[in-house]
């Protein structure tokens, strides 16, 4: 009884374990596709706070100006709030840029790299060491 | 087998993601996407993936925190991961190894200041990768200044030559412990198996051209 304190919350620092399991909560590659990549810009529509992963709907206007319905998967609401992300940080109306992968069903899905917001400033998705193609996005990854 | 099977495909899910590979073996041959059920079971959010609730405890890509409530006969150790609960129960047996658990069944004991459990009665999927159900895990905690040191070691005679051991700190943490109801939304598994149809139907339709 004298090692540890009642309610004592330990955190484990996340010393990045990498291997051939590290697939975050489902498989990158089981839901979406690395050979298609997007960019999407337009209007948050909705944003759905939820486990086990954020979904973020934007309107996108594509090519030929037609307005499409899209929702983009984000990290865990739990790591996201851990980055200071919060529900309230993208609003609906907020215009952002989309960088991701389109999901393997062709639907208007898509899993996000980065957010890209009208100032410049990058929110990071959180979609890292899921098997996401390592393509410059996160500069920590390998 | 299935569970075999399952991870075996792996490498190959990464390497060949266009095309629906695992008709290539026959139509009646299970393939890794045909239902919910042959998804593994962090697809399924029945387990956190990469052993995060263990045992062993690994620390995973996020939601390492762990809470720790002590009381005289019992431990429970809360995973934030898919909130799995470890129930410990002191200085007791092991139950019927017909009784079979997703996180095996541990009982403790103190040897000086380090807690020992003692973990096995695992079902057919523990959360570490490649074990079975004959998986056996003794874990230690010891405290020290500002962290608890873990250390485990493993033995499975089904999938290990001989018994392998780990141990990392587990730092002390300030940090809220959030829930992680998996399956709130779990639309990754609707859009796996959807994806899984419409390469299969590219696939029919290609073969069918091809024999033309």
């Amino acid at each position: 009884m004298k090692l540890f304190r009642p309610l004592l919350a330990v955190g484990v620092i996340a010393t990045a374990y990498f291997s051939a399991q590290a697939i975050g909560h489902h498989a990158f590659s089981a839901e979406f596709d690395p050979n298609r990549p997007l960019i999407l810009k337009g209007p948050v529509t909705k944003v759905e706070w939820v486990n086990p992963h954020s979904w973020i709907h934007l309107e996108h206007t594509n090519e030929s100006g037609e307005k499409e319905q899209w929702m983009v998967e984000g990290g865990t609401p739990n790591t996201l709030l851990r980055r200071g992300v919060n529900k309230r940080t993208i609003k609906p109306g907020t215009v952002i840029v989309v960088d991701g992968y389109q999901s393997k069903d062709r639907s208007q899905r898509a899993n996000g790299r980065n957010i890209t917001l009208a100032d410049g400033k990058k929110l990071f998705m959180g979609s890292s060491g899921t098997g996401a193609p390592v393509d410059g996005a996160d500069p920590t990854g390998r | 087998m299935r569970l075999a099977k399952r991870y075996a495909n792996y490498g190959k899910v990464a390497a060949a993601n266009d095309r629906a590979w695992w008709l290539e073996e026959g139509e009646d041959v299970e393939g890794p996407y045909d239902d919910p059920e042959v998804r593994t079971t962090s697809d399924r959010c029945l387990q956190g993936f990469g052993s995060t609730g263990g045992p062993p405890m690994l620390p995973t890509l996020y939601n390492n925190v762990k809470r720790i409530v002590q009381t005289p006969d019992h431990i429970l150790i809360l995973i934030e991961m898919v909130h799995d609960s470890r129930i410990v129960r002191m200085n007791s047996e092991h139950i019927s190894p017909d009784i079979r658990k997703w996180m095996g069944d541990s009982i403790g004991h103190w040897e000086g200041d380090t807690l020992v459990i003692d973990t096995t009665n695992f079902n057919d999927t523990p959360g570490l990768y490649n074990a079975t159900r004959d998986l056996h895990v003794v874990e230690r905690f010891t405290r020290t200044e500002d962290a608890l040191h873990y250390s485990f070691t493993v033995e499975d005679p089904n999938t290990w030559t001989e018994p392998w051991s780990g141990n990392y700190n587990w730092p002390r943490s300030e940090e809220t412990v959030y829930e992680y109801a998996c399956h709130e939304a779990n639309y990754a598994m609707g859009n796996i198996l959807r994806g899984a149809r419409i390469l299969e139907a590219e696939y029919r339709e290609k073969a069918a051209a091809d024999k033309e």
